[in-house]
């Protein structure tokens, strides 16, 4: 019963932030968003028994690919036109 | 409809995906909508294999032996450093398109040479 | 009007995937099971390893591990080719203040170590090659964020990093054909005298068990490492002359 309802909880939080993650206009708030999204799809995959996958995704999406993100508007414009 | 709820979540995650990749105009808008299609087609992977009531597929000091599938694990694993390799290779073309052309637009300007 | 027939055509697929959303199987009772019960039962007599997930990627399906190295080994190349054309002249990059660097001074040697921990007991317990080359390249990312990246260039070198990922995809594939007289990537050390114990059942571990599986473990960690680590040096060193 508990594990259902943390299950629920953490799937909408997961669907907001990425609804998120293309409405905002600053783009360092939407990879920032991103990145949220992908530490809970970290926790989500955990509460499914899948530690592997958990570790693989906590490491390689929350971290590197906001890291190579912010690198890339670094290299470009802060805020989206239009 | 409870019971369905990962299956929906997983749709909702690649309706959104795919509404930015068709109606977004930054480049990196874009980008971050094909990510967003890979997490949800990850998710949809993990959610396949689930067994009620069963635990990591994993021997050393397990509480017990009824485990989830572990098929659809290792073909996650495979599909989240893919990921990683596409992202980082459209972001360095954004980058060279910014310093060619000056504007991050996707529908400006037609790409010469 | 374009748009209008935009918007209709993703109405049309997002309708066609709820719909079929909601006739999949009840959620945690899947339908076909048989490969995955041989998994289950006879994976640890076969291979030797706890771990049944890696047993999974690296001596069952190894074929599409092959396949996944060579996808990153690729992209590294494409990110590598992008940034070498000419950029002209670098700017003066700042560093970080004193706090963030005396704290990156004590934490960054640890967060390797436990990288390399993950990588060699991916046959034990969650863990394996892509997890832990993920962590150390997130160690490099730190040290290079922290101090400029002018004053990393002695320290961590591109031509290093080159050397030893092209070192770590050879030797996968390497150990991959050394089976070859039975079957490519096959296991040809389970059962022998080097990480060649066989467990049975639950029981705590032990590191000697495994066969080919923790070597396989160690190139692609290497490999993961040093690529990710090319990826993150290529983007900084080069991303700031865009702008004027």
């Amino acid at each position: 019963m508990i594990e259902d309802f943390a299950q629920i909880m953490v799937l909408l939080i997961i669907i907001s932030t990425a609804y998120l993650a293309i409405k905002l206009k600053d783009l360092l708030g939407a990879v920032i968003s991103l990145s949220i999204m992908s530490l809970l799809l970290s926790l989500e995959f955990y509460i499914l028994q899948a530690p592997d996958v958990a570790i693989a995704e906590a490491g390689i999406g929350a971290g590197l690919t906001t890291a190579i993100y912010v690198l890339a508007i670094r290299g470009t414009k802060r805020m989206e036109e239009g | 409809m409870i019971q369905h709820f990962p299956f929906i979540a997983v749709v909702i995650l690649i309706g959104l995906g795919i509404y930015a990749c068709m109606f977004k105009r930054n480049l990196i808008k874009i980008v971050i909508g094909v990510s967003l299609i890979e997490s949800g087609v990850n998710l949809f992977l993990i959610t396949l294999g689930y067994v009620k009531g069963g635990v990591a597929p994993i021997y050393t000091n397990a509480p017990g032996t009824n485990m989830v599938l572990p098929t659809p694990q290792a073909l996650t694993l495979t599909s989240i450093v893919i990921g990683l390799a596409t992202t980082a290779l459209m972001l360095s073309f954004a980058v060279l398109i910014y310093k060619h052309y000056s504007s991050i637009d996707a529908k400006t300007r037609r790409l010469k040479g | 009007m374009n748009k209008k027939i935009g918007f209709l055509a993703f109405a049309v697929v997002f309708v066609f995937l709820f719909l079929s959303a909601m006739y999949m199987h009840p959620f945690g009772e899947p339908n076909e099971k048989d490969m995955d019960n041989h998994f289950i039962e006879k994976g640890q007599n076969d291979t030797g390893a706890n771990n049944i997930v890696t047993s999974v990627v690296f001596d069952y399906r190894g074929y599409d591990t092959l396949g996944e190295a060579t996808v990153l080994f690729t992209a590294v190349t494409g990110v590598a080719v992008a940034f070498s054309m000419a950029y002209g002249k670098k700017k003066e990059m700042k560093e970080m203040s004193k706090i963030v660097r005396t704290v990156t001074n004590i934490l960054y040697s640890f967060i390797i170590i436990f990288g390399f921990y993950i990588i060699m007991h991916g046959h034990l317990t969650p863990g394996g090659g892509f997890q832990g080359g993920a962590v150390v390249a997130s160690a490099f990312a730190l040290l290079v964020i922290s101090y400029s990246a002018l004053k990393i260039k002695g320290i961590l070198k591109k031509e290093n990093f080159s050397v030893s990922e092209c070192s770590g995809l050879f030797a996968f594939i390497a150990l991959a054909f050394l089976g070859i007289s039975t079957a490519f990537f096959y296991n040809f050390l389970a059962g022998g005298t080097v990480f060649g114990n066989i467990p049975a059942g639950i029981n705590p571990g032990d590191l000697n068990t495994g066969g080919v599986i923790p070597l396989m473990n160690i190139a692609v960690g290497v490999e993961v490492l040093s690529g990710i680590g090319l990826i993150i040096l290529y983007m900084f060193t080069y991303g700031k002359e865009a702008k004027e």
